[in-house]
């Protein structure tokens, strides 16, 4: 007996428990929405809008106000899927309710709505809806309401896109939902803009009594970017449009990927978002992405920063060949990582933009001799240079060559291109006297070999050596070959003894340096034109290793059957060894045998016509191997 | 007097508890009419009944310079009063809102009455009418004996309480209401309500 009591008092707690936990969970509800029993027929409901909410300051101008209201339709229909759609027909004068005048209105009303801040009249038969008006009014309990267009609402103030989003889905069907986020649930504690996004229960609600369009899950769309670019300073203003922006609190807003601080920017409608201040950016395109409870979307290369105007001054060197190749610099300002240069149409190889001022790249092919223009486009910029470089089909070019100081007769080749046979040519080779002086020049092995006439005059005082050469004065049967890279004339240069190693001295065509003067030309076998050809300096590099005279074994400076006698007795009689086995290395092989020996015997005395370089002077042996030379 | 002692101080508890259970559910606020919790609504509401919805008559009429509207007039019996109109007299509730033949007009924000429905009403004057105080959140269903009030998620009596709870309640806000006035500071019910619904 005395345990029953107890029982009695924990079955009692136990029911207590159980009913305080049936009690006290708010029921979570999948589908809350509910519905009032009416719906519009095709799917559609018309309405038109009274701006006249009195508080400009705070509601905004009527412009403003009926941009807000829109946005409460939109979302019904930019944020669902829903097969439904209000359509705005304009302004209207009225603000009362009125089932039978035709005129669906969204109103402010100068009436006190009692213990109502809006309300919704939906008005039909059987079941089906003919008309609606929304009412937001004035004061509630004679206490004033201040509507609120923009930004969270502060106290005492109510959100007219939130509260028209609520009302418009009373107005097409929906009553108050159960579920707490949604916005047509009943109760709106401590929410205010959050009210303008609906909850996927409003979207359940609307797209069971309308159904679905065959369109994809609702997303936040920008449609344009105004302006499309703006200066890399920043600080400018940039307007978005779309679909389904939110709030700004809902918002984040993204340039190039770097969020975008919201005092920059604001959320102005449900499609329209402003950029108060841009922030400042390297020239070029950027992305823009807006992400929002909605979704997010981004948009590549949206808009653009550019500095002051680029523009191209100037291109170096203004001529090429035709073949294209060679590097150039373009030169100019507000040149920026996204400028494309073109030279005759064709973009520039290689282009690397140095920096603002500076374009290096390599000349594309041209399609044809002659000047062209060159281009720089950036973004919507575009820069040209009429005729600012010139496609050249004739060449003259000096070779690259070494040789150590005190070396002789070092060769610099010099070659021609030409797209035809040439009758003629003059060119003057120009060098620094100071560090070597020419000795002669053949045109021996080469197109020119043939040449009836050949002058040479070489003025090492003033630096230069002038060439001319007249294949066959008397008419056109000996012509210069067209080709590329053909042997004209080997100019031979003495390098001085005293001329310093890493010297590299340029092997030119300036012909204004002899006297007289040599005007650089080609006289064409075709129409008998001279033509100036395109000049590709050469050089000579003064370097620090061992001249010496191949085939010069004993070293006694000249070529004889004693160097023949001297190698043998090195080979076979154990004679002494030679201080430059380059030298004895008649033939460059390498080695030091009996081949070598041979070689010299042919050219000493059975017509061999040279030998490797260095030759016919002295100079460093141009070709690795094992070998050296002590000299 | 000891089990006497106890017996009351399970009473308080119980009471407590019910007092608990209703104000609990008075989270739930009306999207656009003014939100109220239990307490407010008592304080605001000249009469609050318990009775049967005896007729319901639907009429156009003026709406008070907002043009014509339907109105349903809820006639109301009232069995029990917890303020206000008596028991035996009736009391007559106007709804926006109603239907006229097949012709009907909705208002989401006014209480939906049932013919023979038993309820629970807060009521108070507006536009020269009696309406349910806070329209929708003013009207609730009582079961037929009288012992359970049917609440709502969306209403400020939140869930199914009983009635002796929300008397409980109903008793406290009023009696607070009074010190209220009697200490001067006229209408904290309305200002806290406004307050509310000014933070939404």
């Amino acid at each position: 007996m005395s345990r029953r009591p107890l029982l009695s008092h924990r079955r009692r707690a136990l029911r207590a428990v159980a009913v305080l936990f049936v009690v006290g969970i708010p029921p979570t509800a999948a589908s809350g929405f509910e519905l009032i029993g009416a719906s519009w027929p095709d799917h559609a409901a018309t309405f038109w809008i009274n701006p006249n909410f009195p508080e400009e300051a705070l509601a905004g101008s009527a412009d403003r106000q009926i941009e807000l209201i829109l946005c409460g339709a939109a979302a019904w229909r930019d944020q669902t899927r829903a097969d439904f759609q209000f359509i705005y027909k304009g302004t209207t004068n009225r603000s009362s309710f009125n089932s039978r005048d035709g005129v669906n209105i969204v109103a402010w009303s100068a009436a006190d709505g009692g213990d109502a801040l809006a309300a919704t009249i939906v008005a039909g038969d059987k079941g089906v809806a003919t008309a609606f008006d929304v009412l937001f009014f004035d004061t509630t309990n004679n206490e004033t309401n201040h509507w609120s267009s923009s930004g969270e609402p502060a106290p005492g103030q109510l959100d007219i896109v939130g509260v028209a989003t609520h009302e418009l889905g009373h107005a097409l069907g929906l009553n108050h939902s159960a579920t707490q986020q949604a916005t047509m649930f009943a109760s709106v504690s401590g929410r205010g803009l959050p009210l303008r996004t609906l909850h996927s229960d409003d979207r359940a609600g609307v797209e069971s009594l309308y159904s679905t369009r065959a369109v994809g899950e609702p997303a936040v769309l920008i449609s344009s970017v105004t302006p499309e670019s703006g200066p890399n300073t920043g600080a400018n203003e940039v307007v978005l449009e779309g679909l389904n922006f939110t709030y700004d609190a809902d918002t984040q807003l993204l340039v190039d990927e770097t969020p975008l601080s919201n005092t920059r920017w604001s959320v102005e409608t449900c499609s329209r978002l402003r950029v108060t201040s841009m922030p400042s950016h390297a020239a070029g395109l950027v992305s823009l992405r807006l992400v929002n409870t909605i979704g997010s979307v981004t948009i590549e290369d949206a808009y653009r920063y550019v500095g002051a105007s680029p523009r191209i001054l100037a291109v170096n060197p203004v001529e090429g060949p035709l073949t294209g190749g060679i590097s150039v610099t373009i030169t100019g300002e507000n040149l920026a990582a996204d400028a494309v240069v073109t030279i005759g149409g064709q973009a520039l190889l290689d282009a690397v933009v140095v920096d603002a001022a500076t374009i290096e790249g390599r000349v594309p092919a041209g399609a044809a001799e002659g000047p062209v223009d060159v281009q720089l486009e950036q973004g919507t910029e575009v820069s040209v240079l009429d005729d600012a470089f010139t496609y050249n089909p004739y060449l003259i070019l000096a070779s690259d060559t070494k040789a150590p100081p005190g070396a002789t007769d070092a060769p610099a080749r010099v070659r021609v291109s030409s797209p035809v046979a040439l009758q003629a040519m003059a060119f003057a080779l120009s060098y620094d006297p100071l560090i070597v002086q020419a000795t002669r020049a053949v045109t021996d092995g080469g197109g020119a070999a043939a040449a009836e006439f050949v002058g040479v005059n070489v003025q090492n005082d003033l630096g230069v050596t002038q060439v001319e050469i007249v294949m066959d004065p008397d008419g056109d049967a000996i012509v210069f070959p067209a080709g590329d890279d053909v042997l004209a004339a080997t100019v031979f240069l003495d390098v001085l003894p005293n001329a310093v190693p890493g010297t590299v001295v340029p092997l030119g065509f300036d012909g204004s340096r002899g006297v007289p003067p040599v005007e650089l030309s080609f006289t064409r076998e075709t129409d008998g034109q001279k033509v100036r050809p395109l000049v590709l300096p050469g050089s000579l590099e003064v370097v620090d290793e061992p001249s010496f005279l191949r085939g010069d074994a004993n070293g006694d400076t000249k070529r004889d059957v004693s160097d023949v006698i001297f190698s043998l007795d090195f080979l076979f009689k154990g004679g002494p060894g030679a201080s430059c086995d380059d030298a004895v290395d008649s033939n460059d092989d390498g080695q030091i045998d009996i081949s070598d020996a041979i070689l010299l015997l042919g050219f000493l005395f059975q017509g061999v016509e040279s030998l490797p370089a260095p030759y016919p002077g002295t100079g460093p042996d141009p070709t690795p191997d094992a070998i050296g030379c002590e000299r | 007097m000891p089990g006497s002692t106890k017996k009351n101080r399970r009473r308080l508890t119980l009471a407590a508890f019910a007092v608990w259970s209703v104000t609990l559910g008075a989270s739930s606020l009306p999207a656009a009419v003014l939100p109220y919790t239990l307490p407010l609504l008592a304080q605001k509401s000249r009469h609050i009944i318990v009775g049967e919805v005896v007729a319901l008559e639907c009429y156009r009429a003026p709406f008070h310079g907002l043009g014509d509207v339907i109105f349903t007039d809820v006639v109301i019996r009232v069995e029990r009063s917890l303020k206000g109109a008596a028991a035996g007299t009736e009391i007559r509730i106007q709804v926006l809102g109603g239907e006229i033949g097949t012709a009907f007009q909705h208002c989401a924000e006014s209480p939906r009455f049932v013919k023979g429905e038993k309820v629970l009403v807060f009521a108070r004057d507006y536009q020269g009418a009696l309406w349910a105080t806070g329209w929708h959140q003013g009207k609730y269903s009582v079961d037929r004996d009288g012992s359970t009030v049917h609440g709502d998620p969306k209403l400020p009596i939140g869930r199914d309480v009983s009635l002796a709870a929300v008397e409980e309640e109903v008793r406290r806000a009023m009696a607070s209401a009074s010190r209220s006035v009697g200490e001067g500071s006229a209408g904290p019910a309305q200002a806290a309500a406004k307050q509310e619904g000014a933070a939404r």
